[in-house]
């Protein structure tokens, strides 16, 4: 009987202490910290924005490159005669043309436009440019970069500045539309043109 | 002789208590326990969603997780992420909730310090409050309330450059851990 007493004597200070050290443990080790994880994630994906500008020109569209889409602009040669060197709105008008569309006289405006396309975190070192008509025009020419780069409503490869005809991102390229006009005599002068090109822009 | 006389001590003693015991089975006795509960003191941390940022997974505990989606320099976005378009760089952004609990403590305040368990993916730079995050502690805010929804603005700075040039890997999910800390002011 004294045996057991005494221990469970002990027992009892061994929990006593143990009751003691707890606590004081437990204060030590969360005294002032309190701790958290946020495990945050994201996927990034590729775009790229097209914008024409110029004189004459409206501002364009962005898109996303993965995707179809169109970068849309207008550019307004305005009116012109014959014998002008340029347009009511300032365009280039040359009499004679380059662009060897034209049978006879002809009258050819042209006007500087640029185009920049800023890519987003897109592995490509640049791209290409195939331009065409909407609208085939047996009447008048077009052209656009240079004047040996004549649009039909197939596409045409326009020449980059860059390793094999590229363009650059990030980078204002200038791209002159040309329209080529025939001058006949007798012939009533046409009242308007007009046409879409379309460009299509490839990552290479 | 001391020890006759110890013995017949002890005797009248046995004999007195076995004659107590006796004469007191039909009372009552009574003593009383003393129960000492200490609360151990110390901070309790908990993220929430916020009701303007995106909902995260596990809200309400230790351990959450953010997703911001899909994101880019353009397009749709996540519920609730915000972007900025900087030169060579786009920013998307959301807010999320830090609740600290205190127990035990005098403090009236605490101090929250951020840390990334690794460095970011490549073209991604992590923000808490505009407070760019790296492997080493950055100070959040000094001076944070206990027991309350603590917003605050988790971003994530988008390099615009392609991978391999310091752009981020590209259609594939980036992850990035950060360990928040709350100190008691």
């Amino acid at each position: 009987m004294h045996m057991e007493w005494k221990s469970f004597s002990r027992r009892l200070l061994v929990a006593a202490a143990g009751l003691l050290l707890l606590p004081a443990g437990h204060e030590a080790m969360a005294a002032s910290l309190g701790n958290a994880n946020l495990t945050v994630t994201a996927s990034v994906t590729s775009y790229v924005s097209i914008a024409f500008s110029g004189t004459n020109v409206s501002s364009g569209t962005a898109g996303n490159s993965s995707d179809s889409f169109t970068g849309t602009a207008t550019l307004a040669f305005g009116s012109f005669n014959y014998g002008s060197s340029t347009t009511s709105t300032g365009a280039t008008v040359t009499t004679g043309s380059s662009l060897g569309t034209c049978a006879s006289n002809c009258i050819e405006v042209s006007q500087p436009v640029t185009l920049t396309v800023t890519a987003y975190d897109l592995n490509s070192t640049g791209y290409t440019i195939s331009a065409s008509l909407a609208t085939a025009d047996t009447t008048n020419g077009w052209a656009l970069g240079t004047t040996s780069q004549v649009l039909s409503a197939t596409g045409t490869t326009i020449a980059g500045p860059g390793q094999g005809g590229s363009f650059a991102y990030n980078t204002a390229e200038p791209l002159t539309v040309y329209l080529a006009v025939p001058q006949a005599n007798g012939s009533s002068a046409p009242t308007s043109i007009s046409n879409t090109i379309d460009m299509v822009l490839t990552a290479q | 002789m001391r020890a006759c006389k110890l013995r017949q001590l002890g005797i009248v003693a046995a004999i007195l208590a076995t004659g107590t015991c006796a004469s007191l089975a039909a009372q009552s006795s009574s003593g009383t326990l003393n129960v000492v509960l200490q609360n151990g003191s110390g901070l309790q941390m908990v993220l929430n969603s916020d009701s303007s940022g995106v909902t995260l997974g596990n809200a309400g505990t230790s351990s959450a997780t953010l997703g911001f989606g899909t994101v880019g320099a353009y397009g749709t976005l996540a519920t609730n992420v915000t972007r900025t378009n900087q030169t060579n760089t786009f920013t998307v952004s959301t807010f999320f909730d830090v609740d600290v609990a205190e127990s035990g403590l005098s403090s009236t305040s605490y101090t929250l310090a951020a840390t990334l368990s690794s460095t970011a993916p490549t073209g991604l730079t992590v923000q808490i409050d505009s407070v760019t995050l790296s492997t080493t502690s950055a100070t959040i805010s000094t001076s944070g309330s206990y027991g309350t929804n603590v917003r605050h603005t988790l971003s994530v700075v988008v390099s615009t450059a392609a991978s391999g040039s310091g752009g981020p890997t590209t259609g594939t999910q980036l992850s990035s851990t950060i360990n928040l800390v709350a100190t008691s002011n």
